[in-house]
């Protein structure tokens, strides 16, 4: 295990790969996995240790919640508001969560631990810990170490996916330049958005409830310093304690299974069917509207909710085949609402396994 | 003003603080009772007596010290739960008993009075000593030989006081619901203090394995709520995007038509009068275009005939080199 957390941080030191997550997970799995003589009180399982305190965070689930409350005053869901429809893609890409579930119920895991692997689908880590603290606390550490090990390969697992469904002339689709949004819309849209999915979904109410209130902190414009304090400081404070507490939790005894095996498996094979999901359903999206409302197919792996990666990955990919078609700005569209669409299959699946 | 405003805000607070405690009080439930106690439980004095369990239905702890029970419908402030113990405290779907022995001076869980073959009914009662929070009515005669009457589900079923809510939905689901039936029974084993059925979260999953062995009905399902989630917000947003486009339409052609009104000269028939061959078109154009904003501007730099921008040669001294060069010092000998 000692070796696994090296090479996270050679990962992330040398690859640029998410090093704002691997470096404390990788540091965590050394500091979690140093033998210790039980009753020292300094084991992360030991009641009243300082880890143990600082794992309380992520046992009962209210880190994942706050870092949503500074990824929603990071946001800015204006591509969404401007285009609507794009948050149709990011329902479509939650297919990977459930795809996952069935494939890993057919694997003989037990259905709460299905949920919990296949959330790894919505490439939401805090979603991904959220859930698996409340469903299947045994498997929680190999589920976030796959989740956040996936994010970071983005960049490679989806561009294949994406040239596949693709045809060259779908991948030149020049979509309509986004309409400027007006600050009352965007301070609209976290509050009617946090109204309707939490009476739809109210098992996903820690997270929505914070993501639509931190954006609503940084769009009111009136709480500035509390928007930056969100998006700041206390994001940096909590990633940094998630991070290592979830490194320090995934011990050599619990991890190095053959179920840690199926999960990263699995975990994997949800990445590929919510971009596989995503751009398909975009193809399809597209027979119903006019040529001039075409959506590029290339933003569709952006419902995948790993923000901003899976946009930087449609852009790119948009890049090489028109230089001068710039899709960022279109794929953070179903980016956000991946995010969104995360959360609330988070929920869902809480309802129904928990 | 604005005190009274914070004084409306005060009683506002004040009275939700209040609602918010009675509400945690009528969560609390009667749950189970035995009157009759010849080979069960025993209590801490060594003694086998009757004995009453409250349930906490919510998900907060609640203190029931400075409640009453009781067993008569004249007196409901038989027993008050004294205050100031810790263990008065229920946890979230936690028991608590009480000894119905008749002997308070045993401690907090021993009561005034004594529930035996004669008692029919037992109250539960608010702080106030008024309001009931559950009561419930039995027959002693079926309780014989220490058996129990509780509830089939912990906290479940309707109590016999009017306004109490029978959750006939679940109470339905039992097999031995019959008309009338709310939700208490004659139960089959005597569970002091611990729940009278097993949680049926265990089952819940089985029966999510069983009945969806592949997954595919709660893909289909748990997909269909997030589309419908996240397609409601979208029709939602096109129609508030539609109507923010409509409006900022409507304020710019608002704001187009207040400018026109207030620009004296109409544009659209405007006269220029330009002297002759010394300037070039740039020139012109250039001139015109100040003048118009000039115009619009409402300063009074053009002359005032309507509709007609005339330019007059000006003797400027910003284009008149003579003028503008400094002097030479001069020097005084």
């Amino acid at each position: 295990m000692i070796l696994i957390g090296l090479v996270f941080i050679y990962l992330a030191v040398t690859k640029d790969w998410e090093p704002m997550l691997l470096v404390p997970i990788g540091f965590g799995i050394i500091v979690g996995n140093i033998p210790l003589f039980p009753g020292l009180q300094v084991g992360i399982y030991e009641e009243g240790s300082v880890l143990n305190i600082l794992y309380q965070g992520v046992q009962k689930g209210f880190y994942p919640p706050l870092i949503f409350l500074g990824i929603g005053a990071m946001t800015d869901f204006s591509a969404l508001i401007s285009n609507p429809k794009l948050l149709l893609i990011g329902a479509a890409a939650q297919f990977g969560i459930f795809g996952a579930y069935a494939i890993a119920l057919a694997m003989g895991f037990n259905p709460n631990e299905a949920g919990a692997i296949g959330i790894i689908g919505g490439a939401d880590g805090p979603t991904a810990i959220f859930l698996s603290s409340r469903l299947a606390p045994d498997l929680m550490g190999a589920i976030a170490v796959s989740a956040y090990s996936y994010m970071a390969l983005v960049p490679v697992i989806q561009p294949p996916i994406m040239k596949l469904l693709t045809s060259k002339k779908e991948r030149l689709i020049r979509m309509k330049k986004p309409r400027t949004v007006s600050p009352t819309e965007k301070k609209i849209f976290p509050i009617v958005g946090f109204l309707l999915t939490a009476f739809i979904v109210p098992s996903g109410l820690p997270l929505l409830g914070m993501l639509f209130f931190g954006n609503l902190l940084k769009e009111s414009g009136v709480t500035k310093r509390l928007a930056n304090t969100a998006s700041g400081p206390l994001i940096d404070i909590v990633t940094i304690l998630i991070g290592i507490t979830v490194g320090c939790s995934t011990q050599a005894d619990k991890f190095l299974q053959m179920k840690s095996v199926g999960i990263f498996i699995l975990g994997a094979i949800s990445f590929c069917i919510a971009t596989f999901a995503g751009v398909l359903f975009v193809k399809i999206f597209n027979l119903f509207l006019k040529d001039e409302n075409k959506i590029n197919p290339l933003i569709g792996n952006a419902g995948v909710s790993a923000v901003p990666d899976s946009a930087r990955v449609s852009h790119n990919i948009g890049l090489q085949y028109d230089k001068t078609n710039y899709l960022l700005m279109h794929a953070m569209g179903p980016n956000v609402a991946g995010v969104i669409g995360s959360a609330v299959a988070a929920g869902i699946l809480l309802g129904f396994l928990s | 003003m604005r005190k009274k405003i914070s004084y409306i805000l005060l009683m506002c607070l004040i009275l939700c603080a209040f609602n918010a405690k009675s509400q945690n009080m009528t969560d609390m439930r009667l749950n189970e009772i035995v009157v009759e106690n010849t080979d069960g439980f025993i209590d801490d004095y060594g003694n086998r007596s009757s004995w009453i369990e409250i349930y906490n239905t919510s998900y907060g702890t609640v203190d029931v010290a400075g409640c009453f029970l009781s067993d008569d419908p004249n007196n409901l402030k038989k027993y008050r739960i004294p205050k100031g113990d810790v263990l008065t405290k229920i946890k979230p779907k936690q028991h608590l008993l009480f000894y119905t022995d008749g002997t308070p001076d045993k401690g907090t869980f021993h009561t005034s009075f004594i529930l035996d073959s004669t008692s029919t009914e037992v109250f539960l009662v608010n702080t106030n000593g008024k309001d009931i929070i559950d009561h419930i009515t039995f027959n002693p005669a079926l309780l014989s030989n220490g058996k129990s009457w509780g509830r089939r589900v912990d906290g479940i079923g309707s109590s016999n006081k009017t306004g109490v809510m029978a959750r006939s939905w679940r109470i339905s689901q039992s097999e031995n619901a019959a008309e009338g039936d709310n939700g208490w029974d004659v139960l089959t084993k005597v569970t002091p203090s611990s729940a009278n059925v097993i949680d049926d979260k265990e089952s819940k999953l089985i029966l999510l394995k069983e009945k969806d062995p592949h997954g595919g009905i709660m893909a289909i399902t748990a997909m269909s709520v997030v589309f419908f989630a996240l397609l409601v917000l979208y029709f939602l947003f096109r129609m508030v995007s539609a109507r923010q486009m409509a409006m900022e339409e409507a304020k710019k052609i608002r704001r187009e038509a207040k400018a026109a009104k207030k620009s004296k000269p109409n544009n659209a028939n405007v006269t220029v009068n330009i002297p002759q061959g010394e300037y070039t078109d740039e020139e012109i154009a250039a001139a015109i275009v100040v003048a118009i904003e000039l115009a619009q501007a409402d300063e009074q730099i053009h002359d005032v005939e309507s509709n007609i921008l005339t330019f007059k040669n000006i003797k400027s001294p910003w284009g008149n080199k003579a003028q503008i060069m400094k002097q030479d010092p001069q020097i005084n000998r």
